[in-house]
Parts: C-alpha cells; structure tokens; sequence
C-alpha cells in the first residue's frame, strides 16, 4: 500500500523537466495526428486565402456579364466558371467564405457571450436562479433546434441579422449546460473556498478563478461549434431566410443555381462543395484541439 | 415502471404548455403591430380595429394568452393570410406527405446505420473499417440540401435514372410505385446526416462491448462468432445509442423542411419555409404547433420504449 503511494507520488509532474516532457510528447502526438493537422492547417489557408481576397485582382463578385453567363469551369479568366448572371465564381466563393465564417463565428460568440455567462452564474450560485434558468434551457431543448431557429426568423422576418440571431439563440441552451455542468464540479475545489476565504467578491471569484477554469473548454466548444453553425446559417440563406441575393454567400448562391442545376450543375456544386470542404477540415481542426486540450488538462 | 410510464406521459402536458407559450410569444416577437401582420398588408380600416378586437391586444398580456391558447386547444389556430382558409387543415393536410419522408428516412439510416457501425468495430482497424467509416467523416460535414442536389445531379441529370422533384408525376393519377420512385432521392438526402451519428456512435459502443468478460466467456466456450455479434454483442450495444437514434427524429422533422425545398415535397415543412417567405404568420404558428407536438410525443414515446429495452433501468 505505501510503496504504491509512493510510486504514485513519484508519477506527479512535479519537476519543469517532466512537464517539458509531456508538452514535446503531446506535441508529438499532434505531429503524428496528420489528418487532424492537415485539417487545421487547411482551415488556417482558407481563411488566410478568403480574407486576402480584394487583393488578389479576383474580378468584382457582383459585376454581372450576360454574354458570358453559365461558363463552366476551366474558361479563361475565370477559372472555376460563371454563374447564371456571368459572375465569377472563383470570386464569388471566396467572397462567400468570408460572409460564411464571419457569420459562423459571430454566431458562435454571440452564444457563447450570453451562454458562458449565464452558465456560470447559474451553476455557481445555484438556488431559484439556477432553476429558471434550467427550465428555460429545458424548454429551447424540447425543440428540435432548426425548427427554434425557423421560429425566431418567422416572429422576426427573413434577413441577415436576425438569420444570425436566431441561430446564435439556439446555441445558448448548449453552452449554459455545458458550462453550468463545469462550475459544478469545480465549485467545491480548494481554489475556489480559498478565494472566498480571502473575501473575494463573487463577481470576482466568477472572473478571476472559475473563467479561465472554463477557458479550455470555451476554445474547444467554439471551435466545434463554428462548423456546425455554418451548416446552419447557410441552411437558413438557403431557404431565403438569411443572406439575400446578390450577396455571395454559400446558402443563398446554392439556392440562386438551384433552377439551372440541369444545365450548368457547377452553378451549384462549387458553393455546395465549398461548404463542405471548410466544415469537414473545421471538424478535423476541433478534434485536434480537443484533444490538444485534453492533454492539457490532465496536467493540470 | 407503471407509474414512470404514466408520470413520463403526463409529462407531456406541461412540455406541450410550454410550446404554446413559445408560439403564443412569436406574435410579440413581431416587429411593430401584430395586428397589421395578421391582417396582411391589404387591409381597410375596419378590419385592422376587427383583427385587434378579436385578438384582444388591448387586454392583458395573460388574459391574450388564455384566449389564444382555448381557441388553439379546440382547433381554432386561426386563418391563414393568404390561402384564407383556416390553418389546421391546411397544415394536416400536408402532414401525411411529410411524416412519409420522415419514417422512410429514419427506416433508411437507423438499420444502415447499426450495421455499419458494428461490422466497423468488428473489423477495427482494418481496411473494411476505413471503407465503411469513409462515408461518415464526410456525412458530418454534408449539408442535407447540398446532398439533395448532389443526388439530384447525378441520378436525375445525369442518369435520368429517379425523378428530380415533386411527390408524384403530376399529370396522372397518384400511384403507390410512382410516389416511391418520387420518395428515393429525398429520403436518402435527409437520411445522410442520422446515418453518420448512429453508426459513429455505434461503433464505439460496439468497442465497448466487445472488451466485456461476458463476450470472452462467450468466445472461450466456443460460440459461433456470428452468434456472437448478433446477439450478444449488438443487443448490449444498442441500449446506450437508443436514446441518440430517436433524437434523430427530432432533427429529422425539422431538417426535413430543407429537403422539402430542394425536391419541391409537398410537406409541413416547406410550407413553413414558404410561410415565412410571405410573413403568413398564423400558417407559420400552425406548422411550428404540429412539429413540436409530434417531436414531444415521440420524445416520451421513446423514453417509455428505452425502459421496455433495457431491463436493468429501474426508475424510482
């Protein structure tokens, strides 16, 4: 029994060498995690590629040429083709990725600003408070969660903003269990009692020791989540409920080329793929980190 | 368990009150006055103060809700702004077309799904499990209406093989071969994204399985391997994905209003999605109803189901 507690001691890392050592050996693991890598870097290209794209002499993705409408791709000067109106659709897509993880993103953080939060308080404080807020959750959860946000967009009207609300909106319930769950189980922890010991306010013990717990988990759930709300708000510009035309976003071009799908497919496939393409390495990058993180977090 | 099954179903009660309320507070989710959405953009004087009258928005708050709420009970969801006819039937009406894409989905992805998640785990990390996870890294990712094109482009387009749109050939008569032939391609479409859930998820429940004692019994006193799987192995395995594959349902009756667009179905769903197009606000209310009822029902059916298939669950 003892000299097993002692072995156990022994396994601590304790020692700067040892730590070292586990970050090189989780790092080693991300090298040997190609897919995951690859996923990663490709998303950090896609965005480094979309952003830069003003300056890349792209031909303007709203300037319409009739006479050159429906190319399909490989034509000269447009390498991916055109669309119905003789848009460029190289540009388009890239112009689209833009409006596509802007949205995704600024979605993403909008739950997370009002979910983490709520979270928090609700699972630190507990009491009445944490109730309301659990059965609030409860009730955004007992709806499958495309139908909440066609729910919000019928009550607010078709557009942009409000497609981004609503989505954020149904994330919320995500992130107030998720986080909720985390400060339950580290509310009791020696950290925590010792800030309160010291007379810590609780808007101070919330900030300075129970957020950056949370951090860890935010980043892994952002990164997640952002894939995941690009399907969404591109489904909802698709059914012309977010994004309007002529603006190049993936959903709305998707249902813009829908009525020549049986002359010009690529009018569709480009967009389409394009969406799949940044989610699939998304997915790929989210895992990497979680498990980048989780790593972290044993050694903690 | 009686008394869990009965409690489980009462439950549906208060569940349902609360979807009442949401609906109810879409109203008042309105930008500017309720009243003028209602009555649509061409509307006189009289009808305006008429509409205001009989949805009572100079009472209370509550007092609106208990009226609304005793006409919504009794079948009154009120009329639609531009077919003019009341709503409910309008939205049962289409509800057969959408529950057919939606059973046919779930009949496609969930068997597929199992099987391809246990013969995963089984051949754990040969090249047969890369084969037949392939298709779920990239079913995550796969919008269900870019899916739905996809499919429309290659067996419609290309192949001329299935029919790119609508429930049955529009010039004769509705028959049952015709209206399945039309079923195919959207049914896979929304079945790709349920698919990919339960067999990822069941192949690590699979993993799971198989590291147990009882299956190295069963292997030690001889068992055929195939008896093995199909018996002991997937029975085991499929109690903790239960509750994952009838979630599927939930995203099924509401994903299922993208597929409906693509392929022009005439379902529950694209008729909200067209509803909303034409601020048709009571139609709206009436498709989201239906929806959430029948995933609540469905939600305590499945509870109800998971305590008959797993008799280790003892509820209190």
């Amino acid at each position: 029994m003892v000299e097993r507690a002692v072995s156990r001691r022994e396994n601590l890392p304790k020692s700067p060498i040892v730590a070292k050592a586990r970050f090189r050996s989780s790092l080693r693991r991300i090298a040997r995690d190609g897919v995951g890598l690859a996923g990663a870097t490709f998303v950090l290209l896609v965005i480094a590629l979309v952003f830069l794209s003003p300056f890349l002499g792209l031909p303007d993705p709203l300037a319409q040429d009739l006479t050159i409408n429906l190319r399909p791709p490989g034509t000269s000067g447009h390498p991916l083709g055109t669309d119905q109106y003789g848009r460029d659709l190289l540009s388009r897509a890239l112009w689209g990725g833009r409006f596509s993880i802007a949205m995704g993103a600024i979605a993403s953080l909008m739950a997370i600003g009002v979910g983490v939060p709520l979270g928090m308080v609700s699972g630190y404080l507990g009491g009445r408070l944490d109730s309301i807020v659990m059965r609030t959750t409860d009730l955004l959860l007992a709806f499958p969660y495309i139908l909440l946000a066609l729910v919000i967009v019928a009550a607010r009207g078709p557009g942009l903003f409000n497609a981004l609300v609503a989505v954020a909106i149904t994330n919320v319930p995500f992130f107030v269990r998720v986080m909720r769950g985390i400060v339950l189980t580290i509310r009791h922890q020696p950290f925590i009692e010792a800030s309160i010991a010291l007379g810590a306010t609780t808007p101070r013990i919330l900030r300075r020791a129970i957020l950056p717990s949370l951090l860890p988990y935010i980043t892994v759930a952002f990164t997640t989540n952002v894939g995941w709300l690009i399907l969404e708000t591109s489904g909802l510009s698709f059914l012309g409920l977010g994004a309007q035309p002529p603006l190049p976003e993936w959903g709305s071009m998707l249902a813009e080329g829908r009525t020549y799908i049986g002359i010009a497919p690529h009018v569709v496939i480009i967009p389409g793929f394009a969406i799949f393409l940044l989610v699939f390495n998304l997915n790929l990058a989210g895992d990497l980190l979680r498990d980048l993180l989780d790593v972290e977090l044993k050694e903690n | 368990m009686i008394w869990y099954v009965v409690r489980r179903i009462l439950a549906i009660l208060p569940i349902s009150l609360g979807v009442s309320l949401l609906v109810f507070g879409m109203m008042h989710l309105v930008p500017g006055d309720p009243a003028i959405v209602i009555v649509g953009p061409n509307h006189t004087p009289e009808t305006l103060a008429k509409v205001r009258q009989d949805l009572g928005l100079t009472l209370p708050l509550y007092v609106q809700y208990a009226r609304w709420l005793s006409r919504a009970i009794r079948g009154d969801l009120g009329n639609s702004i531009h077919l003019h006819r009341p709503v409910l039937p309008e939205v049962l009406g289409r509800f057969h077309s959408s529950l057919l894409l939606v059973v046919s989905s779930f009949a496609l992805a969930i068997p597929l799904g199992i099987l391809v998640g246990v013969q995963a785990a089984v051949f754990r990390g040969s090249t047969i499990e890369r084969l037949l996870m392939a298709p779920t890294m990239v079913g995550i990712s796969l919008p269900p209406f870019y899916l739905g094109m996809l499919l429309i482009i290659v067996f419609s387009v290309k192949l001329h093989w299935l029919p790119a749109g609508g429930m049955f050939t529009v010039t004769e008569e509705p028959t049952i071969p015709d209206i399945l032939i039309h079923l195919i391609l959207p049914a896979v479409a929304l079945a790709g994204a349920p698919f990919t859930v339960v067999a990822r998820m069941m192949r690590a429940s699979t993993l799971e399985v198989l590291r147990k004692d009882f299956i190295r019994t069963a292997q030690a006193k001889g068992l055929n391997s195939r008896v093995i799987i199909w018996r002991h192995v997937l029975k085991n395995a499929v109690i903790p994905v239960t509750s994952f594959i009838f979630l599927q349902i939930g995203y099924l009756l509401s994903a299922a209003a993208l597929v409906e667009v693509v392929f022009s179905w005439p379902g529950v769903g694209s008729m909200m999605v067209q509803s909303i197009l034409t601020r048709d606000l009571p139609l709206s209310q009436g498709c989201v109803i239906l929806i959430a009822l029948v995933y609540v029902i469905v939600n305590a059916a499945s509870d109800v189901l998971q305590l008959a298939l797993d008799p280790r669950i003892r509820y209190g």
